[in-house]
């Protein structure tokens, strides 16, 4: 399934609970984006090294794998500097200085406007 | 006012006014009391043979005590109340029989008082909640009375959980506390500040765990809610049936796993605040088919894992089956989420004469030793967690039913298999 994109603006979603995960896709799609998916942060890491056009990552914190969201999204601010980054979690107590540089905090669960609020500010 | 501060160290009283500012409640309740009455200054004291102090305070009338100042003793009316362990309501001191000359009203400025005792589950005495006003009030009616009793219960009520749960401040945390501590148990023996050096400690990883089981229960319970109001969100879109489908499969899942870290959490709150496990005990009840459906829900939720059992019960076992049933979802639950995936976990139950025992092995990556003997304390996860893991209190829960049988969990972990296994006396 694809969506005429209207933005030609591709988000990388990174989320192990599939139900959250197709929930997101769905959302950023409807906004106008594309979506590129990883269930975990060695496949986004992966994914960003294949696909260059990727200029937004919305990942959550707590994942399986050798890599969890905050760790990935530092090395997305180091390895990839003009990538808008969007954490999501359900811990509450996150602290700026948890997150990299000019990346935006979605506490969980999120509502749909909420999401595409946040992607925006990097449009 | 001022004057009749005293300035001591409040070394001693800190746990107590620690522990009241952790009852989010109390200012409320000041808040109520004060508007209900009409009274102009409300407070929680801690109340001591030689000590008044002011653990939490509303003061619209300029009485001029916050939270830490003390007051002597001897020149407040809570004194005799902690003696008598009654009340003491005034409606108007100046047509008051009792307290017309009494000296303290005339000190403090005050025609009408209440005071109500905060008397802990152990019978042990708190301190008051009181409140005064320099205008007479109708505080006998009996709601105000009541009203304040319940406040004061439910303030007695608040202590003694944070107590149970061993809140670290209200206990004494640090080592250096403890000399503090010890040296003023003469005054708040009624307390029983039991402070040895091991007890500090050990209260210490309890007040450790406290801070763990709000963090935790406030992010495990929120996540499997984010997948179920996500699923409620694509099920709206009207998608195919088959998509639908898979949302509902997943969505029973994620309300599998809040019912089950609900379940874990009442357990280990009951564990913990109401004196152990309760067994109902039955030498003639079914183990078997209450264990056969455990594993039947658990494959529910894993098909494409394999899981054998192996059932040999030769002689009746004198247990609570859905304890049993409970410790075998525990660890059924635990080799799945940390075994290996494509190799079958084991189940063998078995009694025979006076020996019941039950075990549940899986291959997968060792545990590793230094790790075993925290594995069965309550709140331990293993090092990354992913969003499907529990709290960390199934292990810690079925070495807690283990204990209740008078039998023992044991684990063996190698790079063949890992194994735990629970034994019991089987009569």
């Amino acid at each position: 399934m694809r969506t005429i994109s209207t933005l030609h603006i591709v988000v990388l979603v990174v989320e192990d609970e599939p139900i959250i995960r197709m929930d997101a896709v769905d959302i950023i799609r409807c906004a106008g984006f594309e979506v590129a998916e990883a269930s975990n942060a060695d496949d986004a890491i992966r994914v960003m090294e294949h696909q260059p056009e990727i200029q937004i990552v919305f990942t959550d914190i707590n994942m399986p794998g050798n890599v969890d969201g905050l760790q990935f999204a530092q090395s997305v601010r180091d390895r990839w500097p003009p990538v808008g980054i969007v954490v999501t979690s359900g811990h509450i107590g996150l602290a700026a200085d948890d997150l990299p540089r000019d990346a935006r905090f979605l506490p969980k669960p999120y509502g749909a406007g909420q999401l595409r609020q946040a992607l925006h500010a990097f449009v | 006012m001022s004057q009749d501060l005293i300035d001591q160290p409040l070394s001693d009283v800190e746990p107590e006014i620690a522990a009241i500012a952790r009852i989010a409640a109390v200012p409320r309740i000041l808040d109520v009391v004060c508007q209900t009455t009409g009274m102009g200054f409300a407070a929680v004291a801690r109340v001591t043979t030689d000590r008044w102090v002011a653990c939490s305070v509303r003061d619209d009338i300029k009485f001029g005590l916050r939270p830490g100042d003390e007051l002597k003793v001897e020149t407040t009316i809570c004194d005799e109340i902690r003696l008598s362990g009654q009340p003491v309501v005034i409606d108007h001191v100046a047509e008051d029989a009792v307290f017309r000359g009494h000296p303290t009203p005339a000190m403090y400025g005050f025609q009408s008082y209440i005071s109500m005792p905060i008397v802990l589950s152990d019978g042990t005495f708190f301190g008051t909640l009181c409140a005064i006003d320099p205008k007479p009030a109708k505080v006998s009616a009996p709601a105000t009375v009541g009203m304040f009793k319940l406040f004061a219960e439910l303030i007695a009520f608040h202590l003694d959980a944070s107590d149970k749960l061993a809140a670290p401040e209200a206990r004494g945390v640090a080592v250096d506390r403890k000399l503090a501590a010890s040296d003023a148990r003469g005054r708040v023996a009624d307390r029983k500040l039991a402070l040895s050096e091991a007890v500090v400690l050990e209260q210490k990883s309890e007040g450790e765990l406290r801070e763990q089981f709000i963090a935790v229960l406030g992010h495990d319970l929120r996540n499997p809610l984010a997948a179920i109001e996500a699923g409620v969100r694509l099920l709206a879109r009207d998608p195919p049936p088959e998509r639908a489908k898979y949302l509902i499969e997943q969505m029973r899942k994620s309300i599998g796993r809040m019912s089950e870290l609900i379940n874990n959490v009442l357990e280990f709150a009951r564990g913990r605040l109401g004196g152990g496990l309760l067994l109902k005990r039955d030498a003639d009840a079914e183990l078997q088919p209450a264990l056969e459906q455990v594993i039947a829900e658990l494959q529910a939720t894993a098909p494409d894992r394999v899981i054998e059992a192996e059932f040999s019960l030769a002689s009746p076992v004198d247990c609570d089956p859905s304890r049993i049933a409970q410790m075998l979802s525990n660890l059924l639950g635990n080799a799945l989420s940390h075994g290996a995936t494509d190799a079958p976990i084991r189940i063998r139950v078995a009694s025979a004469g006076p020996d019941f025992s039950m075990s549940v092995s899986n291959k997968g990556t060792p545990i590793q030793p230094d790790v075993i003997p925290q594995l069965f304390r309550p709140f331990f996860r293993a090092a990354r967690q992913t969003e499907q893991e529990g709290l960390g209190l199934g292990l810690y829960i079925a070495a807690e039913i283990a204990r209740a049988h008078e039998g023992d969990l044991t684990v063996f972990s190698t790079e063949e298999e890992t194994r735990f296994t629970f034994h019991m006396p089987a009569q």
